[in-house]
Parts: structure tokens; C-alpha cells; sequence
């Protein structure tokens, strides 16, 4: 949202915000930390979305002389991507090198998330469908095309190949 | 049953956040960090102990009863911990009283009734755990997973699948791995400290 | 998931359902509906048990080119191209899946409780087992979904890679100490070690078919390699010219001993142990079928701590051939993770497309957005479906687009009324037509686009539409009515014509106009989705082709002149769902 936010057209009091990209964002989404989030351009974002942009990888401590870096990317989405009503993007967390970090997930385009689901992914490729009331766990990579048919959870660290079509749970 | 609480939850949190101030009797520990947007609602009062981290879009709900959490837990968005009925031990004054140990985990969209949850629990996304079952320790209640209301899980059960039940033996058997996962805990927290402000004191403020 | 009416579905030409198309006379231009009343048993009857079978969604239709026909999962072949683990993504190759099983010999594993991906992950040492091992660091295979972990078998691996290696040796070890400690003679065999000697005895049953009652079956000449040598060394015969001496090939024999394979029942375990077992550990802690059938060491597992980390079972990646002429139909690119085709020929792209939807007089320049169930954005959005009345004469748009870059010629033709039990009265008002050839995605925009400055919203549609209907005013569209004979609306590559269904009535039979053509369906009442209003139609498509010389012709139906242009025609079924009737 970092290229969004100055210029959005603020005529009417619509649902949406739409960005200088063609985001266009629910006023009823529920974004924390918005400075770490990057919308590829034509993304929807509807009501009552949770996207988890504070949960980030704490940015290195600068280094002397240099400049402190300020954000950080946590969650990216691409272009032409629908985020369906009431689902929760987080970043998911681990323990890497004995210590907690979160991962920044990467959305790509075209994917559809449907409504009421919980991505933790650690990323989601192009072409995605994910049905209703699914549960994608933490640190579970879904490849391009692939389709995660409703009320599926996916465990975490699973991974999803291309094309396949997913269900259970 | 599934559309049904998730519709209600949908609707709460699109409301304003402070639907109404918990009352005086709230006991909220100096070091617990309770987001700006999380929900503290309810008359019987809140208790939260030591470390707790409450994410943005939590909601208490102490309507029908007490809530007590414990120290070092997490309540994630979307989650509601309360129960919603008055239902509890013999319909004496423990009526809809919600006691979390220490050390639980609530992950976001579940929903806590339970009369009590034994320390280290994991609750996982959209769990429901109905109003007065007790979940002894280190239990995990998988995604999605229903433990039913008045149902009693054993310490060290996981629930998982389609609601299948089995005892973690290795953690019963080997404490190295218990604190291990605590450990985990922790360091979860302890980012979290870092990453998100803490709104407390409009709940403290009193 | 609901089923959302109306949608249309195709039939396969494989099914003996579907009658080979009628007469394929070539000027034949035009369906009278009642024309194909007169012969019933050519009318394809979707409501008939086994149409199910030949019915499918367009987009599930592969059209070999060759054949010029459409094909169904029962006509094509499918060929595996690679193997590939789906897990790590990594390809095998197919003399390894040959060797070592359709596993992944990575460090994959899954779950043995509730088949999630297992994760390796680190321990750090335990301080109670002495000096040595304090600060060694130990890895576990942990299921991050159910807990589950190596350590409930006892397994520890000393490091974080090649993870099969270490699981087979520790398994060799265990079992090996655990034979030794039972008694040597009721030793069961592990399944592993089963199949391999029963292989290696059957490989060499194969090589090999001596009599296996041979003189020599228990002396050193039993093996045919040191038949042979001894043979050599001692002249004579040579081995070969001694084998073909044999009159005729001795049956095979089967495996009579544990060092063959052979597994006999051995009550290592006693039932009464067994029993007794069940008894404490309860129904949850006995391995169910699909645990059992996860791996090869599951397989005489019966208690869920005898379970062990299945490796992952790999994945294929396949090519279809037509089961006719064997081309490919489609074949992917050689490559994990790439969802790219070389070749794939979709009956989308090959055959003109139905669709239909109600006539709204209200909305008829845009028409009600047909929603994909699966795109639905809220969950509490869903429409229930609204049920069709019987005898109310209902309008329904029927529209032909066509992928094909040639214009074609479309004659529907449609029983009056639709088999099965509920008889309703269907009729096109316009069953022959053609539609204009397909362009490249652009062409509709630009169409649009220069349409647009003549004519005020609507663009293409409208401008096709006064072309058509001369010169109508703006004003006069929203009372124009569907008439019999006219097509409604047309664009560049799809026409829509009106269609009138009159539904019959659920509950009683006697509205059926042929009656008695249906006796294999006498079961009584309405059975399962009688109600469900379907239209069989017929389609012809007929276009003509630009015939490039040194094309063979030979295949083609028509004997055309070299140049001259090449007339092909296809005929199919569709079956349009309408929806459900009220009862």
C-alpha cells in the first residue's frame, strides 16, 4: 500500500478505495501495518479482511552511517488478485537460527481467495483458487494453478505441486 | 452450526470495538500487551496475567461469566474467548466462567467456551471449543476441530482430522520436547513485543 | 456444492447412448423438431441411468483434430512423461522409480497418523545421557499438524540429511535384534524382506524354469549359473544347448521357504496377546486400513506405535492420446512445476459452445451475470435455486459461440417434448443460423471500441442488433418480442436465438405425448433428478475450410477438388440442465 494511499479518489463515500494502480480496498477491511503491504495493481481487497502487515521481520539493526531501514515488505499480493469477505492473511512465523521470525508471504496474480479463510502460506503462486472456509497453515507453499477446493485445511509445511486439485482436512 | 458462529463473529468485529468497558473488577498484568483493536467486553470482569499478548480483533467476552487467561498466551485475531451461555460447574457461581492456564495458545478464529484449558494448550485456527468442556494440559485442538460442550479431554490429547483423538505420548514421555514447545511460546511472544503496540491502557486506564 | 441451473453438458460420441449422428446427408440444412420425433431411439435421453456417463462439461472434452471427433476420459490413453515427488518437486527418473518403487528417496516422509507432511527438526541434546552425547544435537521427523513424532517409535537421526538412509538402516537394526531375540524357528518374515526374496525368486523363476524336482535341487548345481560352469569345466554340453535339449518349459513353481518368500502364519504374536493388547490401548490406538496400506513397513503394524514415517508416494505428470489414432491430445511441457502445454487440444477451442440463460425482457442488454458458485465472495450470498412451474411457458436465450475462425452454419434440433418421465414442450423459434467466425482477443475490443462512437452503450451488440432487425430505434428494444424464425441478438462470433420451454408436471404421468417409448424406466414414480428439467439438442455444425495443397484430404468425409474449399461438419449432443420443476 505503500504506492497507494496519497492519491486514492476520495469523491464519494463508496466501499472501496481504489488506488492510482486499481486496488481497490473495502473501507471495512482490517489492515494492520499497512507500510510493510504491496498491492500488485487491480487487487481486491473486500470487507472484513485481516491483513497482518505488522507482523514482519524485525528489519536489521543499521548498520553505523547507514541509513535505518523503515519497512519491510510482510505481505505482497499481486496483480489482479480477489480477497474474498472476512479472511485473515498472516504472515506465518519459525524458528530459524534459534530465533522467531516472521516470514513475508508472497501472494501472486490471479488468485482467488474466497471467503472466510486463513492463509498462513509462505507462498501463494499464480492462478490460485481457494475455496470457502479453507485454512491454508503456516509455512505451506502453494504452486501455480493449483485449486484447494472449500473447507480444506491445509496442514503446515505442505506443499501443493502445480495444477493439482486439493480438498480434506 | 459452522456459518452460523462465524456469521456472528463477522458481525462483531465490524461493530466499534468498545462495544461497552468492562467493569472496574478487570485485572490486566503490567506486562500483558493488549492491542488497541483488541475487544474487552463484558460485566463480570477480565483477568490476564502475566506476558499475555492479545492480538488486534481478540475478543474477550466476560458477559456470562469471568474470564481469567493466564500467563505467557496468545489470543489471536478473530478469536473469542467466553462462553456464551451460562453453562458451568453445577450452575453454581462458576457459571460461564472461562479459565485459560498458562502458556496457551489460541490462534485466530477460534472460538474458547471451555470452563477450563490446562497450561500449554494449542487451540488451533477456527477451533471451537464448546461451553464448559475442560481441556486438561498440553492438549492441541487441530484446525477446524470441534471438541463438543461439556466434553473432557485428557492431558496431552490432540485432536485432530475429522475430529479424531489420540495422546501425544512423546510429550507425556519426554519433557525436553514440552519445553521446547514452551520455549516456542515464548519467543512467539517475544516478537510479538516488538512488532505491536500495546493498547492496554485503555483498559487499565480506568 | 449446489448445482447451479441452468448449465449444459455434452455427450460424448463413444457412448452406445448416443446414436451416430442422423444421416449424414450433406445439404441437409434444416431441422424440423418433429423430424427427429419420428425417430425416437435416435433422441439422446439424458435422463437414462447411463447418460451420466457419456454427459460432460465442455471444458472436461478433449477434440482430436485427426479424428475430427470429440473424446471423453474413456477414449483418450493416458502416458505417464515423468514421475516427480510432491513434496520437493524434484523429478525421478523413471529407472529409478523402476528400482526403487514410486518413492521418494529424498527426505520426504509423511505422517503415519494423519498424513501431513513431516518435518525434520532439531533437538537439541539430552545432558542425562552422559558426557558424549551432551551437546550433540539430534533430528526428529515431527508432524507439524498432529504432533506426531519419530520419537514415539524411538527413531533419532543423527543428521538432518538423507533421512531414508538412516530410517532403513535403523530399521534392519531393530528388526534384525528383534529376530534374533524370538524364537529361530517361528520367525515371521518383515514385509520388506518378503518382497525382496520373493523377487529375487521369482526374477529367477523367470530366467530360469529348471525342474525345480530336479536331482541337483539340493546339491551346489542347483543354481544355474554353476550348472553352467561346472558344465563347462567338465565338457560335454554346453549348458545352453543341454537347456534347449528339454522337451517343453516346466511350469513355474511357487515359493515354498522363508528364503524364498514364502510367509506362513507364525503365532509369534499370539492372538490371545494380541486381544488382550486391543483391550488396554482401545479403538484409537489400532491402525486403521489406510495406515496399514501407507507404506510398506506399515503393513503388519496393528497398533498405532508401530507405525512408521511413510515415505511420500510420488506424483505423475501424463500425456492423453486418443485411443483411435494415438496422437497426443494433450502433452505437457517435460518440466516439474510448469503448467505449460505443447499440445492441447481442447474441445473448447474446437467445437461452437451452448449456453443458455432466461429471457429477461427487463435486463436483456446485459443479462444477469451468470456467478460461478466458486467465486462466490460472501458465504451468505448463495441463492437458492428458484424452481420452474409446471405449464408456465418459459423464454429462455440459447446462445452458439463459435471458437472456430471460419463462420458456421448451426442447425439445433430438439425433440418437442424431452424424454424421460416428466414430458415438457421445448421449441427453438430459430433453429438454423450461422455464427460469425472467431477473431483474436482484440478484435472484440476494437470492434467496441469504433462501435461505440456510433451507437450510445451498449457498443457491439447493439450496433449487430440494429444491422440486423433494420434499423430499430433505441427505444423500441425493450418491447421487442422473440419472434418464431428470427435470431435475438448477435454478435461478432456468437448468435442467441429464443427458445420456449413449456415444463411438464412432476407428478403426473400422463402428460407424456409418446407414450410407452420409455419402457425400460418403468419403475414407478419419479426416480432420482426426474425433475430436473433437460433438453436434449442436437447440434450441426457445418463450415467450410480453406484447403492448403498437399493437405491430405483422405480422411475427410468429402472428396473435394484439391483447392476447391473443404466442407466439414460436426454433429453432437447437448443436453441443456434448465433447472428443477415444482412438484
Amino acid at each position: 500500500m505503500s504506492r497507494s494511499a496519497p492519491a486514492s479518489r476520495r469523491t464519494a463515500k463508496t466501499e472501496y478505495i481504489e488506488t492510482d494502480t486499481g486496488n481497490k480496498i473495502s473501507r471495512r477491511a482490517h489492515i494492520e501495518g499497512k507500510q510493510n503491504i504491496m498491492l500488485g495493481g487491480k487487487t481486491v481487497i473486500m470487507s472484513g479482511v485481516h491483513l497482518r502487515g505488522d507482523l514482519c521481520r524485525k528489519p536489521e539493526p543499521a548498520a553505523d552511517g547507514e541509513k535505518e531501514k523503515t519497512s519491510v515488505t510482510a505481505i505482497s499480493i499481486g496483480r489482479s488478485t480477489i480477497i474474498a469477505t472476512n479472511s485473515i492473511i498472516r504472515p506465518p512465523n519459525r524458528l530459524h537460527k534459534g530465533q522467531m521470525t516472521y516470514i513475508p508471504m508472497r501472494i501472486g496474480d490471479n488468485v482467488f481467495i474466497g471467503p472466510n479463510c486463513h492463509i498462513s502460506s509462505a507462498s501463494i503462486s499464480n492462478h490460485v483458487h481457494v475455496g470457502a472456509n479453507s485454512v491454508l497453515s503456516s509455512l505451506c507453499i502453494i504452486k501455480e494453478g493449483s485449486k484447494v477446493l472449500p473447507g480444506t485445511v491445509v496442514p503446515p509445511n505442505m506443499t501443493i505441486p502445480a495444477g493439482r486439485r486439493w480438498w480434506g482436512g | 452450526m459452522a456459518t452460523k458462529s462465524k456469521r456472528r463473529l463477522s458481525n462483531t468485529t465490524t461493530t466499534a470495538p468498545n462495544l461497552s468497558a468492562p467493569s472496574a473488577n478487570c485485572k490486566l498484568h503490567s506486562t500483558a500487551i493488549i492491542a488497541d483493536k483488541a475487544q474487552l467486553t463484558g460485566a463480570h470482569g477480565i483477568e490476564i496475567g502475566e506476558g499475555t499478548f492479545v492480538h488486534p480483533y481478540a475478543r474477550i467476552d466476560a458477559e456470562f461469566g469471568r474470564v481469567v487467561i493466564g500467563r505467557g498466551c496468545i489470543v489471536s485475531e478473530k478469536a473469542v474467548v467466553g462462553s456464551r451461555v451460562s453453562r458451568g460447574v453445577d450452575g453454581g457461581e462458576d457459571e460461564g466462567v472461562v479459565v485459560i492456564g498458562d502458556g496457551v495458545g489460541i490462534e485466530a478464529g477460534a472460538s474458547v467456551a471451555a470452563i477450563r484449558v490446562g497450561e500449554h494448550c494449542m487451540i488451533e485456527v477456527n477451533a471451537r471449543v464448546g461451553a464448559g468442556a475442560v481441556l486438561g494440559r498440553w492438549c492441541r485442538v487441530g484446525a477446524c476441530c470441534v471438541v463438543a460442550e461439556g466434553e473432557v479431554l485428557e492431558d496431552f490429547t490432540v485432536v485432530f482430522g475429522d475430529g479424531r483423538r489420540r495422546i501425544d505420548a512423546v510429550a507425556k514421555g519426554r519433557e525436553d520436547v514440552r519445553d521446547a514447545r514452551a520455549k516456542a511460546r515464548e519467543m512467539e511472544i517475544e516478537v510479538l513485543r516488538t512488532l505491536v503496540a500495546d493498547g492496554s491502557m485503555r483498559w487499565r486506564g480506568g | 456444492m449446489a448445482i447451479q441451473y441452468p448449465f449444459t453438458s455434452y455427450a460424448c460420441p463413444c457412448s452406445d447412448l448416443t446414436s451416430p449422428p442422423p444421416s449424414t446427408v450433406n445439404r441437409r440444412t434444416s431441422f424440423h423438431p418433429s423430424a427427429i420425433q419420428l425417430d425416437e431411439d435416435q433422441t439422446f435421453n439424458p435422463h437414462s441411468p447411463r447418460a451420466n456417463h457419456a454427459l460432460y462439461p465442455l471444458d472436461h472434452l478433449l477434440y482430436c483434430d485427426e479424428c475430427d471427433a470429440l473424446r471423453c476420459p474413456r477414449c483418450w490413453t493416458e502416458e505417464v512423461l515423468y514421475w516427480y515427488c510432491p513434496m520437493c518437486l524434484f523429478e525421478v527418473p523413471s529407472s529409478a522409480v523402476k528400482g526403487d518403487g514410486n518413492r521418494c528417496s529424498r527426505s520426504c516422509y509423511t505422517c503415519p497418523s494423519c498424513t501431513s507432511q513431516l518435518a525434520v527438526t532439531q533437538i537439541t541434546g539430552r545432558k542425562e545421557d552422559g558426557d558424549a552425547t551432551a551437546d550433540r544435537d539430534t533430528y526428529i521427523l515431527q508432524c507439524p499438524y498432529c504432533d506426531w513424532s519419530s520419537l514415539e517409535i524411538d527413531l533419532q537421526f543423527d543428521r538432518p540429511t538423507k533421512i531414508t538412509e538412516q530410517i532403513s538402516r535403523l530399521r534392519k537394526a531393530r528388526t534384525t535384534a528383534e529376530q534374533e531375540k524370538a524364537a529361530p524357528d517361528a520367525k515371521p518374515l518383515l514385509h520388506e524382506d518378503a518382497f525382496a526374496n520373493l523377487t529375487t525368486f521369482y526374477k529367477e523363476q523367470l530366467s530360469d524354469t529348471t525342474d525345480p524336482q530336479n536331482p541337483y535341487s539340493n546339491s551346489p548345481y542347483s543354481s544355474p549359473a554353476n550348472l553352467a560352469r561346472i558344465m563347462s569345466l567338465y565338457g560335454g554340453l554346453p549348458y545352453n544347448a543341454l537347456k534347449k535339449s528339454k522337451e517343453k518349459p516346466q511350469p513355474m513353481r511357487e515359493a515354498l521357504q522363508p528364503s524364498e518368500g514364502l510367509r506362513t502364519y507364525t503365532d509369534a504374536d499370539s492372538d490371545a496377546n494380541i486381544i488382550q493388547q486391543m483391550q488396554t490401548l482401545g479403538w484409537d490406538r489400532t491402525t486403521s486400513a489406510h495406515q496399514r496400506n501407507s507404506a510398506p513397513t506399515n503393513d503388519d503394524a496393528r497398533f498405532t506405535d508401530q507405525l512408521w514415517p511413510a515415505a511420500a508416494p510420488l506424483c505423475t505428470r501424463r500425456g492423453k492420446r486418443c485411443k483411435a489414432c494415438r496422437q497426443f491430445l494433450t502433452r505437457p511441457e517435460g518440466k516439474v512445476g510448469s503448467m505449460k502445454y505443447r499440445i492441447r487440444l481442447l474441445a473448447v477451442n474446437h467445437i461452437p459452445r451452448l449456453s443458455i440463460r432466461p429471457f429477461l425482457p427487463q435486463q436483456q442488454t446485459t443479462g444477469a451475470p451468470t456467478t460461478n458458485p466458486a467465486f462466490h465472495l460472501r458465504a451468505e450470498e448463495l441463492p437458492t435455486p428458484e424452481l420452474l412451474q409446471p405449464y408456465q411457458t418459459k423464454q429462455y436465450i440459447l446462445t452458439v459461440r463459435n471458437p472456430l475462425f471460419e463462420s458456421v452454419h448451426i442447425s439445433l434440433a430438439t425433440p418437442a417434448t424431452t424424454p424421460g418421465k416428466v414430458a415438457s414442450r421445448v421449441t427453438i423459434l430459430c433453429p438454423t443460423f450461422t455464427v460469425g467466425p472467431a477473431g483474436e482477443l482484440w478484435d472484440d475490443a476494437l470492434a467496441s471500441t469504433s462501435n461505440s462512437s456510433t451507437t450510445s452503450g451498449d457498443g457491439g451488440r447493439s450496433a449487430a442488433m440494429a444491422s440486423l432487425t433494420g434499423s430499430m430505434a433505441e427505444s423500441s428494444m425493450a418491447d421487442r418480442q422473440p419472434e418464431a424464425g428470427k435470431i435475438w441478438t448477435k454478435t461478432r462470433n456468437s448468435t442467441s436465438v429464443v427458445m420456449e420451454i413449456v415444463p411438464g408436471s412432476v407428478g403426473v404421468g400422463t402428460t407424456r405425448i409418446v407414450s410407452g417409448a420409455e419402457e425400460h424406466d418403468d419403475t414407478g414414480g419419479a426416480g432420482e433428478d426426474e425433475d430436473v428439467l433437460e433438453v436434449p439438442v442436437y447440434v450441426r455444425a457445418e463450415w467450410e475450410v480453406e484447403v492448403k495443397l498437399g493437405e491430405s484430404t483422405g480422411k475427410r468425409k468429402f472428396d473435394a477438388d484439391p483447392g476447391a474449399p473443404l466442407r466439414k461438419e460436426l454433429g453432437y449432443w447437448v443436453v441443456l440442465s434448465v433447472g428443477r420443476i415444482a412438484s
